[in-house]
């Protein structure tokens, strides 16, 4: 073991989390190596400093505050815990699609909040995580779900913390059986670039089946149906997103078609998040820990590589679907994004992400100086190793 | 990190049946430790107390998916440093300058003084600004970095608890908190504790 070996290793000696192997020719080479030694020192200051920090105790009151609050919040009583189980809406076909064996184009827009939710939620609405996501990663797929994975499972970990929940509660998970898989898939293709298609034989009824042209109002119409009164307002849209819905002929101006870019185009989803910097660190975050490996196969394979492409299950129309755009506009908390990325993580997504891949495609600069407060839209890609989750 | 017990199981088991008493001891309980814990990662009383009761919260919500399969200590730290996350403030933290007050008390209303290190006339002021020194490092770290390493050396996890609690894998616990060691130590140049290290 060099010196290099050593001092990368040596806060794990430190805090006794080295192997047992490991760790007598550690100490070996420390007994021989005052520099290391130097360093090890240095490093055990820290600990210590930081360790003689007093310890803060909790202000008078929190736990009645914290009491008060779930009277309030009428969070106790019948059926209390509010244990509801809370979950991103992602559309079944894209659980099916994007998670195992896919490829997800995520496309964030940041910006501004205002005026989507009533004013005095605004504030807490952008602390609030409000939904737990589950992605799942289901092992086979059945008849009818030949692009699908079904019901998510086994993805989220056992104990997950909930996403912070201080507002009212959201909507439980828009439940796929109560909505036509057409409307359910409609609000994408009005947002794609892609051609109008109509459904390919087979396509709209199944499990998993790629989006269908049907209108955004209308998805929207049956969303609000299940949604709580938060979303009834369509305030689960961005703004920015519900103006693109409105006016796709000119997106198609301003912003070449993603999916005439893209051989085999992923799924694109358009999220909103708080322009609070927690985009940034997630990016940030997501940089550091992709593996390199995983994104130079990738990129060597393109998305080939991804199990639903090699699987040969699927229908030519299918396959043709599946190479055009989809969009699916749903607006982010800023900690559902991050576990988003956290659950895309587990489950062994590689995320290809940098800044150059974030674009501003749908804003022009000199709308731009008109209202500096305008939503801006990134995109961001995500690629998902197939069989990788865990 | 905080001690656990079976009476402690048995309160979180009458919290998942609905009992608010139950759960109003397991605050009580847990407070201390989540308050601080959570100072520690914002740099700020204010957002420390706000997030703590939203955690409580968001734990009462959630109690009743808990499976007991991490410990409920763990449990609530990866609550706390999602809620931190969310609310981005401990992003924040670091592009601000934080008065730190410097009077921190103790439990018992004591201020825990570093371990004895001599009697200079000085050396409650150094002291001081070794602390002040010391949590304007931790607040400058990446969040991530923050998080691990506020967990192993303030809140006392080990690797695998962290783990847990930040949803990573160990492999990426070594790596943050290694690399967190390393940005501190360059940060609190000349304000070090001087004591010898074990073994080094």
């Amino acid at each position: 073991m060099d010196c290099a070996q050593v001092r990368e290793r040596i806060s794990e000696w430190l805090d006794g989390e080295i192997l047992p192997a490991g760790r007598a020719e550690l100490e070996r080479h420390l007994a021989a190596c005052a520099a290391c030694r130097a360093e090890g020192e240095a490093l055990s200051a820290v600990s210590r400093t930081l360790r003689a920090l007093p310890r803060k105790a909790a202000p008078p009151g929190i736990a009645r505050e914290v009491r008060e609050r779930l009277a309030r919040e009428q969070l106790i009583g019948p059926g209390a815990p509010g244990a509801r189980r809370r979950r991103l809406f992602l559309p079944r076909w894209m659980k099916g699609m994007g998670l195992a064996a896919a490829a997800l184009l995520v496309v964030v827009s940041v910006g501004d909040w205002g005026g989507r939710l009533p004013p005095e939620e605004d504030a807490e609405a952008l602390r609030s995580p409000s939904v737990e996501l589950e992605i799942g990663r289901v092992a086979e797929p059945t008849d009818g779900e030949k692009l699908g994975i079904g019901d998510a499972q086994g993805l989220s970990l056992k104990d997950a913390p909930p996403a912070l929940e201080t507002a009212e509660p959201l909507p439980e998970k828009l439940d796929d059986d109560k909505i036509p898989d057409g409307v359910r898939t409609g609000s994408i293709d009005r947002l794609s670039d892609g051609p109008q298609e109509k459904d390919p034989p087979g396509s709209a009824g199944g499990k998993g089946s790629l989006p269908s042209t049907r209108s955004l109002e209308k998805a929207k119409e049956i969303q609000e149906e299940a949604w709580d009164e938060r979303f009834e307002d369509g305030s689960f849209l961005g703004k920015k997103g519900r103006a693109r819905a409105a006016t796709s002929p000119e997106r198609d101006q301003d912003d070449p078609p993603l999916g005439r870019q893209r051989t085999a185009a992923p799924i694109e989803v358009c999220f909103s998040v708080p322009d609070d910097g927690t985009l940034e660190r997630v990016l940030a975050l997501a940089r550091a820990e992709a593996p390199e490996d995983k994104n130079r196969d990738l990129k060597k394979d393109g998305l080939r590589s991804l199990g639903y492409e090699t699987e040969g299950q699927e229908q030519p129309a299918q396959r043709e679907e599946a190479s055009s755009l989809r969009v699916v506009e749903r607006v982010l908390t800023a900690d559902e994004l991050a576990r988003l990325l956290a659950d895309l993580e587990r489950i062994g997504a590689v995320p290809d992400v940098s800044w150059k891949n974030l674009a501003s495609p749908s804003a022009s600069s000199s709308e731009k100086k008109k209202d500096s407060s305008a939503p801006r839209t990134y995109r961001l890609v995500f690629e998902v190793t197939p069989g990788a989750g865990r | 990190m905080p001690a656990e017990s079976a009476e402690e199981a048995s309160l979180v088991a009458r919290a998942q049946r609905g009992d608010v008493d139950a759960f109003d001891l397991l605050v009580r309980r847990n407070q201390d430790w989540l308050y601080n814990f959570l100072f520690r990662l914002t740099g700020n009383e204010a957002d420390a107390r706000d997030l703590a009761q939203d955690v409580f919260l968001s734990a009462w919500r959630a109690v009743g998916r808990f499976t007991g399969e991490s410990r409920f200590s763990t449990w609530l730290y990866a609550i706390a440093t999602n809620a931190a996350r969310s609310r981005g403030r401990h992003l924040a933290v670091a592009r601000r300058v934080t008065p730190v007050s410097l009077d921190a008390e103790g439990p018992d209303g004591a201020v825990r003084e570093f371990a004895a290190d001599g009697g200079s006339p000085s050396a409650p002021i150094e002291r001081r600004e070794a602390r002040e020194k010391a949590q304007e490092a931790l607040d400058a770290l990446e969040p991530e970095l923050r998080e691990a390493i506020v967990l192993r050396e303030i809140e006392g996890l080990d690797y695998a608890a962290i783990a847990q609690a930040l949803a990573v894998p160990l492999g990426t616990v070594k790596t943050r908190i290694h690399r967190a060691r390393l940005a501190l130590r360059e940060k609190m140049k000349g304000y070090l504790e001087p004591r010898e290290a074990k073994g080094v």
